[in-house]
């Protein structure tokens, strides 16, 4: 049997991605792998953007990288129960992690090691002034072999 | 298997990743283009040849601020060497500049707010007065906005806005709040950036800004202002613009939620969990306290920085700081970033350059003086939008003492024109730390913050314009020499 592997970021709104990846579990009767991963790079940019062109003392900027990341922690645990809890009760076989890291490796290394027949991932929805402004990244499309890549909106 | 390089497939034209990963290094090789150019040129009418040399190393700051095509710190040591390289001044001087009163200042005032920070102090405040004051929705978004601006009229903005986001997220994250959906979410945010924004005007603790002003000021003409008589000059501004913030959070994220009870228990546990105030807290709010009375009293008579360095050495005398302790909260890189810009300021204004651009800008765009404060004003604020609120100073406040010079106003004026709405920067995460740290929650999206931030900053300018012109003269800061 193929999974499903749905890999969340940590501060987007994804309920059209969970939808769409308990649909096609459900379809395909398949397991669903739900995956939220901390982009640990994203912090350190973002505090090393803080240093360099606001002047903010690197503590002061470490500090608001930690606060952030804690709370995409505790976020993204509830969303995950969420996401368990309705997996559970359309009768799909659900595991969830979270991991710190690059999203891409996670998603590579699942995608080899637990029989993903299907991933699916989340563009960022991004304002004309947002793409103007060079906020946020582009999605980059990933190409994992054999398995499919299902690229779904951000709501 | 796969492996590292074969798995992101960039689908995005050839042409446009190349040129993604060109723009800085073509950027850069502009620059020096544009400084060969300008240097190569002959002199206009009016304008020296070391005040056009100058000039070539105001037009590459500017780009480089800009752009940000190097860190900020990077381009002024980069100013600091073109100014002897190019024959503007003596090498001597250009490093001298470094040693600036107004350097001194900042970072006394910067080490300060350090043990404050370190101590656990400004934490304790924080969650001492939005416990007390913050029992309904209105009431903690209030207590956020004012507590903000309160803070930052003692520590820079950014730190006040740091010090004040974990607070916050825990705050969103005990209420349930969603990113992007939640108006209270978003206005808790923006309260906190807006609030830190707004009060660090008010004061020359509250930012480098205005000392900075004030050194680029005393380095060419001598001035300055004291800091009372600074306080008093903005303290008014503070006060419209934490009104018109209010209604601008009132008008554009109306309250959706009725009760915030999770959230008043989790700050009570908060300052529970900090137990009685310690000796360490105690001493540095006396010192701090004993600072700010001697800014007020003495600081004209023995000097602004004077008083800070001595502050910081009673810390330390007292075993209330430590060198390894304090040097984490401060970004040293403001030496750099400051004494370049100082540097910079002094060269085009002592070789004529500041006067010849006002005249083909500014000057020539005025016909009164208010007009002018109005023209400097709204740059300032539209500048300061989408680079950081230094360079703003350090950019305007040069060509601005020639604006002064050209209709007859006091230069030491043109600090309060420059500083002040180089401060007032609501509409971008770019424009300032306060609103990166804000928009980085996830709770806001750009359309939040633009229109809103928009509307605060036009109504800055209005608020600014209308001090300036009816409540500064009461004070005796008129806009033309009596």
């Amino acid at each position: 049997m193929n999974n499903v592997l749905l890999l969340l970021p940590p501060d987007r709104q994804v309920t059209r991605a969970i939808e769409t990846a308990l649909d096609l579990a459900e379809k395909r009767q398949a397991g669903l792998i739900a995956a939220l991963v901390i982009d640990a790079d994203a912090a350190h940019r973002s505090s090393n953007q803080m240093v360099d062109e606001g002047l903010v003392a690197e503590k002061v900027a470490d500090q608001v990288s930690e606060a952030l990341a804690r709370e995409h922690r505790i976020r993204g645990q509830a969303l995950l129960n969420e996401i368990c809890q309705e997996t559970r009760a359309r009768g799909i076989e659900c595991r969830t992690l979270m991991e710190t890291g690059d999203p891409g490796a996670v998603c590579r290394r699942l995608v080899d090691t637990e029989n993903v027949g299907a991933a699916i991932l989340v563009a960022e929805k991004r304002s004309w002034l947002g793409r103007a402004l060079g906020l946020g990244q582009a999605l980059q499309p990933a190409a994992l072999g054999s398995c499919e890549v299902i690229v779904v909106n951000e709501d | 298997m796969a492996t590292d390089t074969d798995f992101i497939v960039d689908t995005r034209p050839l042409w446009v990743i190349l040129l993604g990963r060109s723009v800085r290094p073509l950027l850069l090789l502009a620059t020096a283009g544009l400084y060969w150019l300008v240097v190569s040129l002959e002199p206009p009418a009016g304008l020296t040849p070391e005040g056009l040399r100058a000039l070539a190393t105001f037009v590459v700051c500017l780009v480089l601020w800009v752009s940000s095509a190097l860190p900020l710190m990077i381009t002024s040591l980069l100013a600091v060497i073109l100014l002897p390289l190019g024959g503007v001044m003596p090498a001597t001087d250009a490093y001298a500049l470094f040693g600036n009163e107004a350097m001194f200042f900042i970072l006394g005032v910067f080490i300060l707010a350090a043990c404050v920070m370190r101590s656990g102090l400004s934490t304790r405040i924080a969650l001492t007065i939005l416990h007390r004051f913050g029992h309904t929705p209105r009431g903690l978004l209030h207590s956020i906005f004012f507590l903000n601006a309160f803070m930052s009229f003692f520590m820079s903005v950014h730190a006040v806005a740091a010090l004040s986001f974990p607070i916050i997220v825990e705050i969103v994250g005990v209420l349930n709040l969603r990113p992007h959906r939640s108006n209270y979410g978003r206005a808790l945010f923006l309260a906190m950036a807006w609030g830190s924004t707004i009060g660090g005007v008010g004061t020359l603790l509250g930012g480098a800004r205005a000392p900075l002003a004030l050194g680029i000021l005393r380095g060419a003409t001598g001035e300055s202002f004291s800091f009372l008589e600074w306080a008093a000059a903005c303290l008014p501004i503070v006060a419209l613009m934490m009104l018109l913030g209010l209604a601008v959070l009132a008008l554009f994220f109306p309250i959706d939620i009725t009760s915030i009870r999770d959230a008043d228990e989790m700050l009570a546990e908060k300052q529970l969990a900090l137990g009685r105030m310690r000796y360490e807290e105690r001493a540095i709010a006396m010192v701090m306290f004993l600072t700010l009375l001697a800014w007020v009293f003495f600081g004209e008579s023995y000097g602004l920085a004077n008083i800070a360095i001595v502050a910081v050495i009673v810390l330390f005398a007292a075993g209330l700081a430590t060198w390894h302790s304090v040097e984490q909260y401060v970004n040293w890189g403001v030496i750099l970033m400051y004494g370049g810009a100082i540097a910079l300021g002094t060269a085009v204004n002592q070789t004529g350059a500041a006067l010849w651009l006002s005249q083909q800008t500014v000057s020539a765009w005025a016909s009164s003086p208010s007009a002018a404060v109005a023209i400097i004003s709204g740059m300032s604020i539209v500048l300061t939008e989408s680079m950081s609120n230094s360079a703003v100073v350090a950019l305007m406040m040069p060509v601005t003492l020639g604006v002064a010079a050209d209709f007859d106003m006091p230069l030491r004026i043109m600090a309060l024109v420059v500083a002040v709405p180089a401060g007032l920067a609501f509409a971008f995460p770019i424009g300032t730390p306060a609103n990166a740290i804000a928009f980085s929650s996830g709770y806001l999206r750009m359309r939040d913050i633009t229109l809103p931030g928009a509307v605060l900053a036009f109504g800055g300018w209005c608020i600014f314009n209308v001090v300036a012109n009816y409540y500064w003269p009461l004070l005796g800061i008129h806009m033309h020499v009596p």
